[in-house]
């Protein structure tokens, strides 16, 4: 067996086992169970970034998702209470519809990616080049730090303000309320709504 | 070609037996350290000294009977033990324990593989090995489990944080990824310039590996023993097991990445020869991993348990800064001193 | 030179993506939903690279970095928008969550 047939057969386990654990995620029951299907979508495709020789992007597939995203994903449900979304029915109604849809486009995909798929212009970064480079992690770091510099920035923008718009929106309202000096103006008015509607409710209260 | 096949298989062999070989003694230590400190004499019936309390220890869970709770997720109870042992074993197969060794007219290099992204890789498995403590909480249906799976998800998701920022700076001053390129790149070892940094590193790993004084999800005193409170027999032998391996693998991590692994052993090799040097490597790095070790039981003897809002708070509002101080030095050493 | 051809990657991003597409439209479980979008992005990230390699363009590979940004600011703020929610309207059923008005 040549080197070729082994790594096509490698890479046709791995694509099946990621396929295979993402049919598993959207048809579980159990969202737990779900989790961890996803955990095996991202192995497998950080199996099929190795092939194609991005180690990088595979370790760092890993630790983001198995290690970050999914992981919250399980806290999260494990903060919910999960007994009673389990029972109830799992589908829409429109599920053979979608089912028949997204067949039809996925075979649009498979002729249009076998029929007009043409290899543009080869571009810089070459095999040799990133092994002169010393690696796929010193490649990828010349081409982000050196040519795109400014977007990586940005992106550290966008994860500060997801941090913060995390804790804002899951953070739970303060038991005690804030003496009026501390309150933003908003807040200050939104109570002032709050007792105004709770004086309509209750007409025995005097105005 | 067969010859490497040969050499890998060896070293696969050498890397996994390290963790299974070292524990047994490793608890033993442990348990009679920890004897020592606090006035007590420790295991001592079983063999010389007491030495094979540990193998009893393990013939006496092996015999246990196997209990599945009822209510439990059978299938994710069953896979949870698994989920936290095998990161902890594959992990070793980028640990080095020396760099290389001219023997023969060959060069063997004293590690199972130079991954590219060995660093990233060890990070990886242990962002893994979370699944197996939040798997063996939820499945086991019991409260104490589930309250130690959630305090051990937070902390090690916080905590794993810290432990990549103390390990950017090495990255930073080595400029590469691979363990054996940053052992070679250590003339001076790296605690000694990232200070901060190796603090920061010690202080995640005692909470990645969840032992004292970091040691809430499994809390014997609060919790029972936290997330494995409902295993038994060698469900829980794996358990056990692989806290120890991953203890070991951040003392060899520690020994490797801040404190140099064989060094100064390489400035003696024009003086000893080439053979003797590697030897002499070896010894300092095993005795610099044995001495984290007793750090670790040391640690675990003196201090309190942390608080829960103590231990977050210490992780995000004192580790954080540190980490990015260290990250600063570190980037201001690259300019300057390493230049 | 990349081993299958660059096709069968490209196809293996489409499933991908299909089955996440699959997954929002189909499942009632808002938390399924959300999962189901990260692998719409895991497909995505795959063409990537895919694309990456076969062109010899780093580009590629360095965009796949910010489409993981972009996944892990989603989940934290989504996870949060699904705890705000559960806890004022005691459902994860997407089917249930349809008022404008909290």
């Amino acid at each position: 067996m040549n080197s070729e047939t082994l790594l096509s057969l490698i890479f046709a386990y791995l694509a099946l086992a990621c396929v295979a654990f993402a049919v598993l995620v959207i048809m579980l029951r159990n969202p737990v169970q779900c989790a961890l299907a996803l955990v095996g979508v991202v192995f497998h495709l950080a199996g099929i970034f190795i092939l194609l020789r991005a180690e990088f992007l595979a370790a760092a597939h890993i630790i983001i998702y198995a290690g970050a995203i999914i992981v919250l994903f399980l806290f999260t449900m494990m903060l919910l209470n999960l007994g009673v979304v389990e029972r109830a029915r799992q589908f829409h109604v429109q599920a053979p519809l979608a089912i028949v849809v997204g067949a039809i486009l996925f075979l649009e995909f498979v002729v249009l990616t076998g029929a007009t798929i043409t290899v543009g212009a080869q571009g810089a970064h070459s095999p040799a080049w990133v092994a002169g480079q010393g690696g796929n992690v010193q490649a990828l770091g010349q081409v982000l730090f050196r040519d795109y510099l400014l977007p990586f920035e940005i992106a550290s923008v966008l994860l500060t303000a997801a941090v913060v718009g995390a804790i804002v929106l899951a953070k739970q309202k303060p038991r005690r309320p804030r003496s009026s000096s501390q309150m933003g103006v908003g807040e200050w008015m939104a109570e002032r709504y709050e007792k105004a509607k709770t004086r309509e409710q209750d007409p025995a209260e005097p105005r | 070609m067969t010859e490497l096949v040969i050499a890998v298989i060896v070293k696969s062999l050498i890397a996994f037996a390290i963790p299974l070989l070292v524990v047994p003694p490793l608890i033993w230590g442990e348990r009679r350290i920890l004897g020592r400190i606090q006035s007590r004499i420790g295991p001592n019936r079983v063999g010389p000294f007491g030495a094979f309390q540990t193998l009893a220890d393990a013939v006496k869970l092996l015999g246990k009977e196997d209990m599945i709770p009822a209510g439990a997720d059978r299938a994710l109870f069953i896979l949870a033990p698994f989920l936290l042992f095998v990161p902890s074993f594959m992990a070793w197969s980028v640990v080095p324990i020396g760099t290389e060794l001219h023997i023969f007219g060959r060069v063997i290099g004293l590690y199972p593989t130079d991954l590219n992204v060995g660093l990233l890789y060890i990070l990886a498995l242990t962002s893994v090995s979370v699944y197996g403590i939040v798997m063996a909480g939820w499945a086991s249906n019991s409260k104490y489990a589930l309250l130690g799976s959630l305090r051990s998800s937070a902390q090690m998701i916080s905590y794993e944080i810290m432990l990549g920022l103390a390990l950017v700076g090495v990255v930073v001053l080595a400029g590469s990824l691979s363990l054996p390129e940053i052992v070679r790149q250590q003339q001076v070892p790296y605690a000694i310039p990232l200070i901060i940094g190796t603090f920061v590193f010690v202080c995640a790993a005692l909470a990645e590996t969840n032992r004292a004084p970091f040691d809430l999800p499994e809390a014997e005193t609060e919790l029972v023993s936290g997330y494995h409170v409902e295993y038994s027999g060698w469900r829980f032998s794996f358990f056990f097991l692989a806290e120890y391996a991953n203890m070991l693998l951040a003392s060899f991590l520690v020994s490797a990445v801040f404190l140099g692994g064989g060094w100064p052993a390489q400035f003696l090799e024009p003086y000893i020869g080439h053979l003797w040097a590697t030897l002499l490597a070896l010894f300092f790095m095993v005795s610099k991993v044995f001495l984290f070790l007793f750090f670790y039981f040391w640690l675990r003897a003196t201090l309190p348990r942390f608080r829960y809002d103590q231990m977050m708070n210490f992780c995000w509002k004192v580790l954080l800064p540190l980490g990015l101080l260290n990250l600063a030095v570190a980037t201001v050493l690259k300019l300057t001193v390493y230049a | 030179m990349i081993i299958p051809a660059l096709e069968y990657y490209l196809v293996l991003g489409a499933a991908l993506f299909i089955i996440g597409l699959l997954g929002v439209l189909v499942r009632r479980n808002l938390l399924i939903v959300f999962m189901s979008i990260e692998l719409i992005l895991l497909g995505a990230n795959v063409t990537f690279v895919g694309f990456a390699v076969a062109l010899n363009n780093m580009l590629g590979q360095a965009f796949v970095i910010f489409s993981l940004t972009v996944a892990a600011a989603e989940a934290a703020v989504g996870l949060a928008i699904i705890v705000a929610l559960s806890r004022h309207r005691d459902t994860l059923n997407v089917d249930e969550i349809d008022t404008l008005k909290g």
